[in-house]
């Protein structure tokens, strides 16, 4: 399988904070890459880096084999790379189905096409039967699933997810990993970022670890748990929240 | 409400507003129904940047005295139609709208406000001190004979009233296909999130300049009517602050995403604003503030999507 995206060496500050430091990583097409990471590691940053929010201090980020370093957000969406938010971004003065078919639009200037596409998607994703409420008026796992909907509808090749899954009850988690295995199925290769890890270890094809804006380890699921370095990194967290705590 | 009733609906009201001048042809009447109009087509205008795409502009009172300007100095200057220069004046609004929102809206939204508001009074002042199109004494328009290639009709209001309506016919339905079409969904999401369209492959810098144009054409067109149904303008009555403030307070008082909301807050507000002018003498312009002031506060309040609101309850659709 042919590798679509490549970070290269890139470095992020803010500042005088090291966000991302130096960090490399390849997904591959039709791959689920986990991407973990304390709270504050840079995941998010990384995220904003790749999709264009956030202009890269150094280093490349190439998407087929072209160079997209610091594209605008919407020519990086354009390029075939579509996201979520981790603090949810819906437009609430819309329905579920206007949501979706903004992202539809990307593709299709008709209406009918764009609807029908995102119906297919709310199909797709479960969300069918809310269709016509008010975004706004959803909860915040539906609110999650109207965000990952309205990203597949934009039909990219490469899908970043910033923790589609935090603050989900243990029955939407699973119902939430079973779809991201199905949207894997469907070819699409995935990026997910979670700070817990155990909910992307099944799901992930490579999982990569940040810690302190540096990469740690990248390796297969099995190998990473038993990674001494990671196991640092969070155990370190867990002491560190106990402190606090006491 | 069902499909059919809306047709029922639309139907009576458009006959309704058809017929009016054939049952109340007082100068009065026809007058006060003529500037709801026209106060509804600045709604509007103004609602397709500042409702649909959200990005509240308090000088849009810039492309009303252009359209005004630009048709009635081609009038006087060179005899052209105001017809004809009604296209110029479209021009020219729309380039200026253009300069000032480039810069503009890469503001944050709360100075893209303070920002359009200051650009309004620069052009303002400016206006004022320029003696090559009257300065402060402003343009008389000079009277030719009754026709509609003139756009100067004199024995009776009837025509101008007919005009208006048409234009804001034609406003309405523009508005009602941009809602239904790619664009309207474009200039919904960057109002609601402006990072979010963007990450669904959405020029928001782009569309919003789109809005922009098309809002300054609408508002400039209403700006060449009023030149031609006043017959004189000059910079305060085309150019104030208080008729960028108007414009933006019709569409938040009917409902500012909606498309008959501006329209509903015409219908409201010049008739209240009329009326407190006439009963309280000429120290009326005060009190129409007052009275905007409170109707403000009243919204936001209680009713913040705007009177359209009360009748378009939110939950399903
Ligand atoms: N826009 C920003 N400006 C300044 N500092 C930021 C900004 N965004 C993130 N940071 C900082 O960068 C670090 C990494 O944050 P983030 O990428 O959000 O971590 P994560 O997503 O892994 O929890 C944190 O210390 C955070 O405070
Ligand atoms: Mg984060």
């Amino acid at each position: 399988m042919g590798e679509i995206l490549k970070v290269d060496n890139l470095t992020k500050r803010f500042d005088g904070l090291l966000a991302n430091d130096r960090i490399s990583l390849t997904v591959s097409e039709g791959e689920v890459v986990g991407l973990i990471g304390p709270n504050g590691a840079g995941k998010t940053t990384l995220f904003n880096c790749i999709a264009g929010y956030h202009s890269v201090n150094q280093g490349n980020v190439f998407f087929k084999g072209k160079n997209i370093t610091n594209l605008a957000p919407e020519r990086v969406c354009r390029e075939g790379i579509a996201r979520t938010f981790q603090l949810v971004k819906v437009f609430n003065e819309m329905t579920v189905l206007e949501n979706v078919m903004t992202g539809a639009f990307l593709r299709t200037r008709n209406r009918r096409r764009a609807e029908d596409k995102a119906l297919e998607v709310l199909e797709f994703i479960g969300l069918y039967d809310k269709r016509t409420l008010w975004a706004e008026t959803l909860t915040l796992p539906d609110k999650k699933m109207v965000e990952v909907a309205r990203a597949l509808a934009s039909e990219p090749t490469l899908l970043l997810l910033d923790e589609a899954l935090a603050g989900l009850s243990g029955a939407e988690v699973n119902q939430a990993v079973e779809l991201i295995s199905k949207v894997a199925k469907k070819g699409m290769a995935l990026l997910v970022v979670e700070h817990v890890m155990e909910v992307v270890m099944p799901i992930s094809d490579k999982v990569v670890v940040l810690d302190h804006g540096a990469k740690v380890a990248e390796d297969k699921p099995e190998a990473v748990t038993n990674d001494p370095r990671v196991i640092e990194a969070y155990l370190g967290m867990k002491y560190a929240a106990k402190h606090r705590t006491n | 409400m069902t499909r059919q009733w809306k047709y029922i609906l639309g139907g009576a009201a458009l006959l309704l507003t058809v017929l009016f001048p054939a049952v109340f042809n007082s100068p009065g009447a026809l007058h006060l129904m003529i500037l709801i109009y026209l106060y509804a087509l600045l709604g509007m205008g103004w609602n397709i940047l500042g409702g649909l795409t959200g990005q509240v502009s308090l000088g849009h009172a810039v492309y009303f005295g252009i359209g005004a300007y630009v048709t009635s100095m081609l009038l006087v200057t060179f005899g052209i139609s105001p017809w004809l220069g009604m296209i110029p004046g479209v021009a020219v609004s729309v380039i200026i709208s253009l300069i000032v929102g480039y810069p503009c809206f890469r503001l944050d939204k709360h100075y893209f406000v303070i920002a359009t508001l200051c650009v309004g009074e620069i052009i303002h002042i400016i206006f004022l001190n320029w003696e090559a199109v009257g300065g402060a004494i402003g343009i008389w328009l000079p009277i030719m004979d009754t026709s509609f290639s003139n756009f100067q009709f004199h024995k009776t209001k009837v025509p101008y009233y007919y005009i208006i309506l048409s234009f804001l016919l034609i406003v309405i339905f523009l508005t009602a296909w941009i809602q239904r079409s790619r664009l309207g969904f474009y200039f919904r999401a960057i109002r609601e999130d402006q990072d979010a369209a963007r990450s669904l492959g959405i020029n928001a810098a782009f569309y919003k300049m789109v809005a922009m144009g098309i809002s300054a054409a609408i508002t400039s067109i209403a700006g060449t009517f009023y030149a031609q149904y006043l017959l004189f303008i000059d910079p305060p009555s085309v150019f104030a602050l208080i008729l960028s403030v108007q414009m933006c307070l019709l569409a938040v008082l009917g409902g500012k995403s909606s498309l008959w909301g501006p329209i509903i807050g015409a219908f409201i507000l010049i008739p209240l604003s009329e009326y407190s002018r006439e009963f309280l003498g000429g120290s009326g312009q005060g009190i129409d503030l007052m009275v905007y002031g409170a109707l403000i506060m009243a919204i936001a309040a209680f009713q913040p999507r705007g009177l359209i609101g009360l009748l378009q309850p939110r939950k399903g659709k």
